[in-house]
């Protein structure tokens, strides 16, 4: 009988926040309209509130079941529905690790190896996440505790590179095309957000005050995002706009006396938290099939989902235009809707009513 | 064909099982108990038996001559034995007599099992049997020779203790005793080895190690179906982590000052007979980066070190592989001047830079084990050798560039400061060679992702292997971690191993 | 057991991948041609790249004491654009070229009048071109300032670099970088521009001086600016590190030379009938460091506020001349004038984005200069 794994809310913390912060630093500017660079500061407000709507049932599942999942929650209602929730929750991760996996693998493509293949770079990734998914939950969330060090300094150290290379007048009045480039963008930004989801299938295996820890997160988040974009669009101005993944040009300019193309050090650590970010969402789509269905081999969804995944991006190699349809906003959106609102309020709302019958019932019989 | 291959390997790894029997109680018979002991015994010239007769009965003394100090033999059993006069009429009686008066002042064991018996000869101590008695008494005249005493040969300190463990585990548990006097010490012991029946003695201080971590470490040692035990090693790895890895979660140490130091911090140490370094478990990896020096230098110095042997395992572990990297990948980030004077030197090898690097770092581990193999006298001309061989020789041949022979000198000078971790660096700095030299900086940060999620996922008797790193404890890792604080807050008794965040 | 096999199965197939054609030498420093400068001339076809390299390359042991010979060199190769002309050096050396060295690209005089986008999108874009390069112009061709021979050997791209680097010195030096200048050249209302590097060549000896500066219109190279003109620049769009200038002082019959230690413009904008008017605010510290008179050199406070006196109303001169012939005759913003009413002034920015060129020869200013002389020289006390 293997013994259940527990974290604390500051490891979830710090896994949560790097999964969100690799969405945001490998951030194409494909397939929507472009903000002016001030307007991405207020998209980030528009991002808050998104996310804010978004993670009201998730609160409400925090409140009155504390101790249970989503998955627990949907038994309670039904054993079929618990199942039907596990595979669906299962896909949203793959789809979300397949996601990841793709713009990193255009992000190595474009940036890091623009002459080589960049299949035996994803290759790699793949299978080091695949092993480190089976290493379990305590052993990503010590990890990501190191790995956020590493990356706040990484982050430090930009900020310190970019200070004297912002300029006011780079930044457009607000508002300058309208609202809407900026609404959606605030959008697009939400519409990446998984971590609501993270948050509850893991509930349970979480020791501490996850409501806290989830208002910190929230408020770290769109901090961290308000800085990186004040630096990137500050200093680098309508360059910026022109680049595919603009928060890497920021970083190109990072030079710290005689050596320069620090972009390569802070791309590692990128790289690093992908890695740690595919891993997870490994791991949570394992729990979640093996929860409901039970395990014949060790590992043999990790192990599944990494094949699946090689190949589908060795189908999908060389295709920019399908790195553009997967990544489509309005999909991105509904997606988010459906697993991030619609589903955990069915589930709540289905649970209440359910009670409801139950003592009911109960108290016509005790008439 | 797969069959073939299993069954060839079936016939060399599967246990060969040793013949066990009950235990044959000591016969009244003393002839029967004599053939028993030939029998076991076998011919061996060093097993002695003196038949004698004492007050009236048939007696016989059995000991292993190498194994006894025969002066006490002679001075504290024989002679004493042999002038006794006034001896009580039963044997039984005699026996007894003998046990408490004739030879009182010497230490006694009663034994009544004929395997206990053997046990006891072959373990240094003289067996007394008689006629007609169903026991036999055991005197303590143990003389094997051991060695003194001696400095710590592997971890030298500038101003420490120069005291280190010996072969026999009674000395070193009286060197425990000795610098921690406290009735809470415990000292249980086990016997582990189907054949060698080495004892094993499990260390600890009862109030802060808890009741379950001492019984799962003594589960672990009584399931390791070994039949000899010569050495710490053979126990290592049936304590160590369920997680597969290059580290050890099992440390050891040849020093009691150090053995002391884990114990009071709530570890438990393990003491081998036949060996002189003792295991410690849980072991994290932290204490790689710690010396007993680090204690009798000031806090701000302590610290420095701390952070410099951080460095140094770094260096040691990663920095070949950045520099196949960087001149195969990212040539960007060097400044012009120096990316200038490497070309110009790896222009002219024939080598690609992986192979090269590669090459020189296998040439010094090879190196390196020679002038451990090699007698003293000789090692020498080892140094000379390496030094000239991949020195001068190999880049004046143009076989390898400069730069390169100063990655390596840098990398095995740091590789010695962390002495500790040595071997799994070793390997490591291979892989991250040919992780560097086919993939870049982003392999390398994959496999430093892969090593560090392997280091989290270990556990040494349910702590965290890489406590206080993870799971975070900014007390712990300021206190005597990354950072060392001063004895004023050190002396205080803040910290047992048990009490880290799982 | 199986599972050992399996494991085994899928070790050699993924190494077969890896292997199998895995030429993980080629992008080795040793294979790679290290660029130090690019100089782009418009052909008639296309384009023509000039590359100037480091010679890696050795005929022995450097350990054994064989000699490198020429450690620069340069080549020069043309394709239908610059990416095609840069593969094509591969021709000529056989080796692919490391962008990641640049230190600078000049482009030439006519390819600059003919215009830079064409040209500035393969830097743009390319993943191994620092965002920092320098960007310069020629006087004649580019090929000629970046293969310029001083005796038998090239003049380095790094003697070139560390002229950009004197302006902390030379108030009429001008430096702009890759990124800033595409953010400039997007900008619509502001007008970019770059530094001329003149090729002089004098009994074989060649050397470099920044002439002036090229300013655009759009893309295309439109006019120069030099000598005060330049310091204008840099004053108005807060770039002034360093530099001299010189008075006259009628008064004590003298010349003083003052060197500027420290500069700092500050620009408000307002609205006076729906015009932009900027009151331009320039607190500068300098040092006098000589006073060439028939007199010996005055100490007196009177001569030291007089000095003052005439060192603002010169700043003052040279920055409403420079403003006066940019609006009016060139009809030209290189200060980012029109791009500072969006942060005071958003609605009025927004409302004529489109056609404030127009409106340039409409805007007023003001101008005020406020000098503190930090040092007089050695021995005589500071005021």
């Amino acid at each position: 009988m293997t013994r259940t794994s527990f974290i604390r809310t500051y490891q979830l913390f710090c896994i949560l926040l790097l999964s969100r912060l690799l969405s945001l630093l490998t951030l194409a500017s494909i397939g929507t309209e472009q903000p002016s660079s001030t307007d991405y500061l207020v998209s980030v407000f528009f991002c808050g509130l998104f996310i804010l709507f978004l993670s009201i049932p998730m609160l409400l599942f925090l409140k009155n079941y504390p101790q249970m999942n989503l998955v627990d929650v949907a038994y309670r209602v039904s054993p079929i529905v618990s199942k039907c929730i596990s595979v669906l929750y299962a896909v949203f991760f793959s789809y979300f690790a397949f996601v990841t996996l793709s713009t990193l693998k255009l992000f190595v493509a474009t940036s890091v190896f623009p002459n080589d293949e960049s299949t035996v770079f994803v290759l790699i990734c793949l299978a080091a996440s695949c092993y480190a998914a089976t290493l379990g939950l305590e052993a990503i969330g010590r990890a990501s505790t190191i790995a956020l060090s590493i990356f706040v300094f990484s982050f430090l150290f930009i900020i310190l590179i970019m200070f004297d290379k912002v300029r006011f007048l780079n930044f457009t009045p607000l508002f300058l095309d309208g609202v809407a480039p900026s609404a959606k963008f605030g959008l697009r930004l939400a519409s990446i957000t998984n971590e609501i989801a993270m948050i509850l299938i893991l509930a349970p295996r979480v020791k501490g005050n996850k409501q806290k820890m989830y208002g910190w997160w929230l408020f770290c988040l769109l901090l961290s995002i308000l800085i990186i974009f004040f630096f990137t669009f500050g200093g680098l101005g309508d360059f910026a706009v022109k680049q595919l993944f603009p928060v890497y040009s920021m970083a190109v300019l990072s030079e710290f006396s005689v050596f320069q193309r620090f972009d390569v050090l802070l791309t590692g650590i990128w790289i690093l938290t992908a890695f740690l970010k595919i891993s997870l969402l490994f791991y949570l789509q394992s729990e979640l099939l093996k929860k409901s269905f039970g395990e014949k081999i060790k590992n043999q969804y990790i192990y599944g989902l990494g094949v699946v995944i090689f190949i589908l991006q060795f189908m999908l190699r060389g295709r920019f235009s399908n790195y553009a349809a997967i990544t489509n906003l309005t999909a991105r959106s509904i997606i988010a809707f459906v697993f991030l609102f619609l589903i955990p309020l069915c589930i709540l709302i289905l649970d209440k009513l359910k009670n409801r019958k139950n003592s009911t019932e109960g108290e016509s019989m005790h008439a | 064909m797969f069959n073939w291959i299993k069954n060839e390997i079936k016939q060399v790894t599967y246990p060969i099982k040793g013949e066990e029997s009950a235990p044959v109680p000591i016969s009244k018979d003393l002839k029967t108990n004599i053939l028993y002991f030939k029998k076991e015994l076998g011919t061996s010239f060093d097993i002695l038996y003196k038949e004698t007769v004492v007050g009236g009965h048939k007696a016989v003394l059995i000991m292993d001559d190498g194994m006894c100090n025969n002066l006490l033999v002679t001075q504290q059993v024989v002679k004493p034995i042999m002038d006794c006069r006034k001896l009580p009429k039963e044997p039984e009686e005699q026996v007894a007599f003998i046990r408490d008066r004739v030879c009182a002042d010497i230490d006694q064991k009663e034994v009544h099992t004929l395997d206990e018996a053997v046990k006891e000869v072959i373990s240094g101590l003289v067996i007394f049997m008689m006629e007609g008695v169903a026991f036999c008494e055991c005197f303590g005249v143990q003389g094997f020779p051991k060695r003194s005493i001696d400095n710590a040969q592997t971890e030298v300190q500038e101003l420490g203790a120069q005291e280190a463990f010996i072969e026999t585990f009674k000395d070193n548990v009286a060197l425990i005793r000795r610098r921690i006097r406290s009735p809470k010490i415990r000292f249980d012991i086990l016997e582990i080895g189907n054949s060698s029946k080495t004892r094993v003695c499990v260390s600890y201080f009862a109030d802060r190690v808890k009741q379950e971590t001492v019984e799962a470490v003594k589960d672990k040692l009584k399931q390791a179906q070994l039949d000899v035990v010569l050495g710490t090693g053979y126990l290592k790895p049936f304590l160590e982590s369920n997680t597969t890895s290059l580290f050890s979660t099992v440390g050891t140490t040849e020093r009691p000052d150090i053995a002391c130091a884990e114990m009071a911090e709530g570890r438990i140490v393990i003491l081998v007979d036949g060996t002189p370094f003792a295991l410690i478990v849980p072991y994290l990896f932290v204490e790689n980066f710690q010396s007993f020096d680090d204690y009798d230098h000031r806090s701000y110095y302590a610290s420095f070190i701390r952070l410099l042997k951080i460095l140094c395992f770094f260096m040691s572990a990663f920095l070949p592989g950045l520099y196949v990297a960087v001149c195969t990948f990212h040539q960007e980030i060097l400044p012009t001047a120096m990316l200038y004077d490497i070309a110009v030197q790896e222009s002219i090898t024939p080598f690609p830079v992986m192979i090269e690097a590669i090459f020189i770092h296998f040439i010094y581990e090879v190196v390196r084990e020679a002038g451990i193999r090699m007698p003293k006298a000789v090692g020498h001309a080892v140094s000379i050798v390496g030094a000239l061989v991949i020195g001068d020789a190999a880049v004046s041949a143009g076989l390898i560039a400069a730069p390169m022979l100063i990655i390596v000198a840098m990398t095995a000078i740091s590789s010695f400061v962390v002495s500790k971790i040595y071997y799994p660096v070793s390997v490591l700095r291979f892989v991250f060679m040919l992780i560097g030299g086919l993939t870049g900086f982003y392999g390398i940060v994959i496999g430093f992702g892969v090593l560090l999620m392997n280091l989290s996922a270990m556990e040494s008797f349910g702590t965290p292997f890489l406590s206080p790193l993870a799971p975070l404890q900014m007390g712990a890792i300021s206190r005597d971690s990354l950072f060392r604080m001063s004895w004023k807050r050190l002396g205080k008794r803040e910290f047992e191993i048990g009490k880290l965040k799982k | 057991m199986r599972k050992k096999l399996l494991l085994a199965f899928l070790l050699l197939l993924s190494v077969s991948f890896l292997f199998s054609g895995c030429d993980y030498t080629k992008n080795e420093i040793k294979n790679r041609l290290i660029v130090q400068a690019i100089g782009v001339d418009a052909t008639e076809n296309g384009v023509r790249v000039t590359l100037q390299t480091l010679n890696t390359d050795m005929a022995g042991n450097p350990n054994s004491g064989a000699n490198l010979g020429d450690v620069i060199s340069s080549i020069t190769a043309e394709g239908e654009n610059l990416s095609d002309a840069i593969s094509n050096v591969s021709k000529t050396v056989g080796r692919k070229p490391l962008l990641s060295q640049n230190r600078l690209i000049v482009f030439g005089r006519e390819t600059a009048e003919k215009g830079l986008y064409p040209f500035l999108d393969y830097f743009v874009r390319s993943t191994e071109n620092r965002a920092t390069v320098l960007l310069a112009l020629s006087d004649t061709t580019a090929e000629e300032v970046v293969s310029a021979k001083m005796g038998e050997s090239i003049l380095p791209a790094n003697s070139l670099e560390d002229l950009f680097y004197a302006r902390r010195f030379n108030a009429q030096i001008v430096k702009e970088e890759l990124f800033s200048f595409v953010n400039r050249l997007e900008d619509e209302n502001t007008d970019a521009f770059l530094p001329m590097i003149k090729a002089e060549k004098k009994e074989e000896e060649g050397k470099f001086t920044i002439d002036s500066v090229g300013v655009f219109k759009g893309d295309a190279l439109s006019y120069e600016i030099k000598d005060d003109a330049v310091t204008a620049l840099l004053l108005l769009n807060n770039q002034l590190e360093g530099g001299f200038f010189t008075v006259e002082n009628p008064e004590f019959q003298a010349l003083s030379t003052a060197q500027i230690q420290s500069s700092k413009t500050k620009i408000h904008t307002k609205l006076e009938k729906d015009k932009p008017h900027y009151s331009v605010y320039v607190k500068m510290t300098i040092d006098l460091i000589e006073n060439q008179s028939k007199m010996p050199s005055p100490t007196d406070k009177s001569f030291i506020f007089s000095t003052k006196s005439l060192c603002e109303a010169r700043v003052g001169k040279m920055i409403t001349e420079n403003l006066e012939s940019c609006f009016k005759e060139k009809n030209s913003d290189p200060y980012r004038l029109f791009r500072r009413l969006s942060l005071e002034h958003p609605f009025y920015y927004k409302k004529n984005r489109q056609d404030f060129k127009d409106k340039l020869p409409e805007i007023s200013y003001d101008v005020s200069v406020e000098i503190k002389i930090s040092h007089i020289g050695n021995g005589t006390e500071n005021i």
